[in-house]
């Protein structure tokens, strides 16, 4: 007789939600512990392979995204106690396998692939590393970084490669090539070799995702790339060639069916566009487009060739290589003949800054679904383009306003009021990001209604004076001062603190401007996070992971001590000083800092590296240390009398 | 309106039809038959491990219907439990995967959730003997393959 255990555990829905809660090296011990276990979670221990060695900051995005990833190298091995050295010095303590060793791992990758799901190749190492022969058939996805196209793994390697896409042609959902040390200068050669796999089976293929990244595509590839096209919902070229005007005949063969509907289309707006719409629909499925340095073909080429043949378009990312700028009318005139009738989601980069606000202003205007993401960076948001985002207010859950600028603030502050305007009027709101807003602006608006917000990017300014009345210490820090804060002061924190305290899924808290948009004297005064300023009413925001705060905090070693408590979640914590305060008369004034820091280090969170850190790392002031983190309280005293 | 379920071992619970229609299983049911008083069985729940689902429907009559995560965020979070939902979910190991089972018969996500949860969290951090112990399960397998595991894992766990 089964025990209810059993008889959950062999129910695969009922594995996969408890799963969803585990990460990689919990799913690893459960198919360790019996064999009925075994049975339910192995599959989970293999379905996201990487291949090879990578670094920190990748290691962290892949993981935020897929947690159950495993990382595999055929290159080095490293014992537990390596690992943290390796984080730090990534590269320093590499030692190759022996072949037989390689070997070894290659047969057990052969005999789990029946499991594999997803295989991503991030470092080349072995040239057996895709040989992972007939069992490797359920493979919905093949992403591959950073292909090396020339040495030994010419031809041995690209012949598994090609082999693994066909024998997964049918499974296969979602390719992606990158490469990404981006050399404008030479040609992009890794069109070949990655697209002859392709073009042996693309007529079995159920693509729906591809992700080009550096490459050429030309002659019979780009026939084969425009059929795939047919298909794809989701697509990406990043430093792509490729002729735009090509339509091979055979496409519309195959697309006969859609044509009738294409009629229709180039009725709608005025007798320019409808020219210059084609016969042949080249994306009717696309709904994610990201077009980046398209260097070969103009912005209204890219516009009407591509761009404008994505009838269910959902989300746009555009961005335009130098000396390129954005086609505001032509763009507009799309819009205005609902050549996007499905579009939620725009981001535009233009370097070159030339688009106007009346410009922005129209087109939100024009647009008769509701935005819900907008983010147009180094375009300027002005008074016009806000007016005609009230419109869309209701939907908006992602908006970043880094480049707003209110004629009413000056350039650092960006556009304060319009900030707070947002948080009183988007119920849906998930991310913000923005320059600053003040004080002011919190305790005299409105509560904010984004309840559901989770990450706040926006620096909130206090507009406190700094010590003597001067400015702050220089263009890239906040003011500071010694002095103690006035009753008026302390309640302004506090109720600043009291409004953040509503945002209970609130994951990231950054209030860090970034530097570079800082020049001239600022003005600016960071929220101090201190527990007598009112920051335990934020024990609320108990989902929070990365903190971020803009210049020097004079935080104690009892503020760090309730962060570390109440925040469980808490990952990063992104800023200047934790503390400028000297601990004790005549020591150095980085040593509070410099223990605060370690605090949150030794739990595995993440600081920004202090410039005097290599040197203070070393044994040398361990003693000191000790002595002063036994006897801060008393400590405080003496800073007082200094 | 009174709903009358049935238990496998045919006993009898009246329950308000709000209160029984957090399970979609029952709604559905209720909505293909219309208006009608005769009770409904459940062939695969026992009255204990039913008892305890109409107690957490019950306490859950006025939630919000929730809608599936359309963001589908990967990074699932395990802490977040209610603290009546937390104390709930005290229960011996059986019971436990009892109402795991029963959430998931009945189609009743939010129990089937806090359920997998609790799970999770008793697995998470801790080595295949220390989950033997916590699940009271025997190590089956026979060294030779403990062996080959331990070989296959050493790969899996370098990072």
């Amino acid at each position: 007789m089964s025990t209810p255990m059993i008889r959950a555990l062999g129910i695969p829905e009922i594995v996969l939600l408890i799963s969803r809660y585990l990460d990689a090296t919990d799913v690893l011990v459960c198919s360790a512990v019996s064999k009925h276990f075994r049975d339910s979670f192995v599959h989970l221990v293999w379905q996201d392979i990487h291949l090879g060695k990578i670094g920190p900051a990748v290691l962290k995005t892949i993981l935020d995204t897929k947690p159950q990833a495993r990382f595999i190298s055929f290159d080095t091995r490293a014992s537990k106690e390596d690992k943290a050295v390796r984080e730090n010095a990534y590269g320093k303590t590499r030692q190759s396998l022996s072949y037989d060793d390689q070997m070894a791992l290659l047969k057990i990758l052969q005999k789990n692939a029946c499991w594999i799901r997803s295989l991503s190749i991030h470092c080349h190492e072995f040239y057996h590393q895709l040989a992972l022969g007939r069992n490797c058939s359920q493979l919905e996805s093949i992403s591959i970084d950073h292909p090396q196209l020339s040495g030994k793994f010419d031809t041995k390697y690209w012949s598994n490669l090609k082999k693994l896409i066909k024998q997964n042609r049918e499974a296969l959902i979602s390719l992606s090539f990158s490469r990404w040390d981006l050399d404008m200068w030479k040609k992009p050669t890794t069109g070949q070799r990655l697209w002859s796999p392709i073009l042996n089976c693309s007529e079995h293929m159920n693509l729906r995702k591809l992700v080009i990244t550096v490459s050429r595509i030309r002659g019979r590839h780009l026939k084969t790339f425009w059929e795939i096209c047919q298909r794809l919902e989701y697509l990406v070229l990043r430093d792509v060639w490729f002729d735009l005007s090509i339509q091979p005949s055979e496409v519309s063969r195959v697309n006969a069916g859609d044509r009738s509907k294409d009629g229709n289309q180039s009725t709608t707006g005025n007798g320019t566009i409808a020219a210059a719409i084609p016969r042949v629909v080249r994306f009717p499925r696309l709904q994610h487009f990201s077009l980046c340095q398209i260097i070969r073909a103009s912005a209204m080429r890219q516009l009407d060739l591509l761009i404008s043949h994505c009838p269910v378009l959902q989300s746009l990312v555009w961005s335009l290589p130098w000396k390129m700028s954005f086609p505001d009318i032509k763009f507009c005139e799309y819009f205005d003949a609902s050549t996007w009738p499905r579009l939620q989601s725009i981001v535009v980069k233009d370097h070159n800054g030339w688009v106007k606000d009346e410009l922005h202003s129209s087109l939100l205007k024009s647009s008769k679904p509701s935005i819900k993401v907008l983010d147009l960076r180094v375009l300027s948001i002005g008074p016009q383009t806000f007016d005609s985002m009230r419109r869309h207010f209701q939907t908006l859950t992602t908006i970043n306003m880094y480049d707003a600028r209110d004629p009413e603030a000056s350039e650092i502050d960006g556009a304060p009021a319009w900030v707070q305007e947002v948080l009183e009027h988007c119920p849906a709101l998930v991310r913000i990001t923005a320059k600053t807003v003040t004080a002011q602006h919190i305790i005299n608006g409105k509560p904010w209604v984004c309840l559901g917000l989770e990450e706040f990017s926006v620096m909130i300014n206090m507009e406190f004076p700094g010590d003597d009345g001067l400015p702050g210490e220089g263009p890239r820090q906040s003011r500071r001062r010694k002095d103690k804060f006035s009753e008026d002061e302390k309640e302004q924190c506090f109720a600043v603190f009291e409004c953040l305290s509503r945002l209970r899924r609130l994951r990231i808290l950054n209030m860090k401007l970034s530097y570079w948009s800082l020049s001239g004297t600022t003005s600016l005064f960071s929220l101090p996070l201190q527990l007598d300023l009112g920051l335990g009413v934020l024990a609320s925001l108990s989902q929070i992971e990365k903190l971020g705060y803009h210049g020097f905090q004079d935080m104690r070693l009892v503020d760090i001590d309730w962060i570390l408590k109440h925040w469980p979640n808490l990952r990063e914590v992104d800023g200047d000083r934790l503390s400028t305060k000297k601990a004790r008369s005549k020591q150095n004034s980085h040593v509070r800092d410099y223990i605060l820091m370690k605090m949150l280090d030794s739990r595995g969170i993440r600081t920004a590296r202090r410039y005097y850190q290599d040197q203070w790392d070393t044994q040398a002031l361990k003693e000191n240390i000790d002595h002063l983190t036994l006897d801060d309280s008393s400590s405080e005293n003496e800073e007082d009398q200094e | 309106m009174p709903v009358t379920l049935v238990s496998l071992d045919n006993e009898n619970y009246v329950v308000d039809k709000e209160v029984a229609e957090r399970s979609i299983l029952i709604k559905n049911m209720l909505e293909d038959v219309g208006e009608t008083d005769s009770p409904i069985p459940l062939p695969n729940v026992t009255s204990t491990v039913l008892k305890k689902v109409i107690e957490y429907c019950e306490h859950h009559r006025n939630d919000p219907i929730q809608v599936p995560d359309e963001t589908d965020d990967p990074r699932k979070r395990s802490n977040d439990i209610e603290e009546w939902d937390m104390k709930f979910m005290q229960v011996d190991q059986e019971m436990l995967f009892e109402i795991i089972l029963a959430a998931n018969y009945l189609d009743i996500k939010p129990l089937l959730d806090v359920g997998c949860k609790t799970v999770a969290n008793i697995i998470k951090g801790k080595t295949p003997e220390e989950i033997r112990k916590a699940f009271n399960i025997v190590n089956d397998f026979t060294p030779e393959e403990e062996a080959q595991i331990r070989k296959e894992n050493e790969w899996a766990e370098d990072r």
